[in-house]
């Protein structure tokens, strides 16, 4: 009777300390949350966009490509019933008809995604303040202190999940991890609607055996360069001694070191998208256009959209990028940095015809055109010139952009835009083309 | 970059990367307190803020977004159901939305 006794008191006794370890365990969980850092990515975004707005395409092969007879006729998204067929990002269209004759062909509709991207981000700020966009289907939150108020790090994801799956009605894929790059690697490993933590005693299992380029950071050039060193996976790289690194890619050498052992000290930057950097445009021409004079006039084009858009953001900039690709897909990206920083579109013309006199020769096609302004600063002080032409510049552009605020982009051109030469005048000049 | 701490601070390895349209980037950067069809709603009572894009005559910026309508005015437009969707959850500290339109 004692003995039985004795073993019911152990018992209990033993089944209140487990209980009270859980609930003080899973109390510190919450508080101080272990992998605070969530990318939720979402899942072949354009596709799943017109699936969420027309409930028919459902279940359906959609593909999101652009039109082939203004040479954009590439695959943009591919929901994953056509994946099944074949169809991959970045294919040509052309290409993908004949691997999917069933498939839903739709054109990017840019104004929907952006509404789409934008209301994700809205339900991500109701979880926390720290969001940080990182594309328009991808944003990275830090969760940290949350704890209390959502419970763990897990938790908050299957909630995110839940109301983007309710509310949007698209699927994401969401990665939780300790840092940044441990959360963006996890969200590419369970694709469509996964749920992944990678924490980092996981990173020698699931991380060292992927190929180098699957690493955050690691691109085709910089994957050629690694194989040259004998690193094929990530684990190469991690066991790679850091002088060699160091020595042969300098500060990137330590940073891939410091990504293969799955440390990242990047912080979630929720003010990051308010420093603008630069701003560029760059077209895809309708046909090869051959010799300076019909180029410049695209340049000229180019030039008056950006600068108008780094006059809008109240910038001015001074280094000027003129990008050009050929019609075997081969670019080259040249830039000069200005004495003055400036937001005039003769100022960045005149630079960028530099640069394509320069770098370019007349004889060579080219496909497309890119022109970009960048260390932009704020335009709080201007140096004005001894006889006016700045001033009468300032007042020019300013009445200029009156004109397009009121009504429309397209209702003030330069009369090179109405040369055969022009590309912007038949654009509706949206989103897309940046 | 000087050195590796500076890297991580400025957060270059993401800063590097990031593709970003610049409609979004408005729509994320900005608040409805920036946005044109933020408007005041005056009632007998009581004054509450709108959003203009949700009454159709607004919305395509047809006609000129006002500063302030008057309740009776939303209610002939819209309804009463209308009128709730106009000033429900509206707050000018929330992030702006994909008809996001800066003021002038």
């Amino acid at each position: 009777m004692a003995v039985g006794f004795f073993f019911s008191f152990l018992y209990r006794f033993t089944l209140n300390i487990c209980s009270s370890y859980n609930k003080v365990k899973h109390m510190f969980e919450v508080m101080f949350v272990r992998c605070p850092i969530l990318l939720a990515d979402m899942n072949a975004f354009y596709a799943s966009v017109h699936q969420a707005m027309d409930p028919r395409l459902k279940g359906k092969p959609v593909i999101v490509g652009g039109d082939p007879a203004k040479r954009h006729g590439i695959v943009l998204a591919a929901s994953y019933e056509a994946r099944v067929c074949g169809i991959k990002t970045g294919m040509a269209v052309g290409e993908a008809r004949d691997l999917c004759r069933e498939g839903i062909f739709l054109k990017p509709s840019y104004s929907h995604y952006v509404d789409f991207s934008t209301r994700i981000v809205r339900i991500m700020k109701d979880f926390s303040p720290l969001v940080e966009p990182f594309s328009i289907d991808e944003a990275f939150m830090d969760v940290s202190g949350c704890g209390p108020l959502f419970g763990s790090s897990s938790d908050i994801a299957l909630k995110l999940k839940s109301r983007i799956k309710d509310e949007v009605g698209v699927l994401c894929s969401v990665g939780v991890g300790p840092n940044k790059l441990l959360a963006k690697m996890a969200a590419g490993m369970q694709k469509p609607d996964g749920l992944t933590v990678l924490d980092l005693p996981d990173v020698p299992a699931k991380m060292w055996p992927l190929p180098a380029r699957e690493l955050f950071g690691v691109g085709s050039r910089l994957e050629k360069r690694l194989r040259d060193l004998n690193i094929q996976t990530i684990g190469d790289l991690a066991g790679y001694p850091l002088p060699v690194l160091q020595k042969r890619f300098g500060l990137v050498g330590h940073v891939l070191h410091l990504s293969a052992n799955g440390l990242d000290y990047s912080p979630v930057d929720p003010h990051s998208l308010e420093r603008v950097k630069s701003i560029g445009h760059q077209i895809t021409l309708p046909r090869d256009y051959y010799g300076y004079d019909v180029i410049e006039v695209v340049i000229l084009e180019l030039c008056e959209i950006v600068c108008r858009r780094v006059r809008l953001g109240g910038y001015v900039g001074r280094t000027v990028n003129l990008t050009l690709k050929d019609i075997e897909f081969l670019w080259i990206s040249r830039a000069r940095t200005m004495p003055q920083s400036t937001a005039f579109t003769d100022d960045v013309y005149s630079v960028a015809v530099e640069l394509l006199h320069q770098h370019w020769p007349s004889w060579k096609p080219v496909r497309m055109v890119g022109v970009s302004l960048g260390r932009l600063v704020e335009n709080t002080a201007e140096q004005i010139d001894l006889f006016g032409e700045k001033e009468k510049a300032r007042r020019l552009h300013a009445v200029c952009d009156r004109i397009k605020d009121r009504f429309g982009e397209q209702s003030i051109l330069r009369a090179v835009s109405l040369t055969p030469a022009g590309v912007l005048r038949d654009r509706n000049g949206g989103p897309g083309h940046g | 970059m000087a050195n590796i701490r500076d890297y991580y601070r400025k957060n270059y390895l993401y800063e590097g990367h990031r593709l970003m349209l610049p409609e979004l980037r408005d729509r994320v950067v900005h608040t409805c307190s920036e946005c044109k069809f933020l408007i005041r709603i005056v009632g007998r009572d009581e004054v509450r803020p709108g959003c203009a894009a949700l009454i159709p005559q607004y919305a395509g910026l047809a006609r000129r977004v006002p500063g302030e309508l008057n309740v009776v005015d939303v209610l002939k437009e819209v309804g009463s159901d209308g009128l709730k969707l106009v000033t429900d959850g509206i707050a000018p500290h929330r992030q702006a939305c994909g008809q996001f339109h800066p003021r002038v």
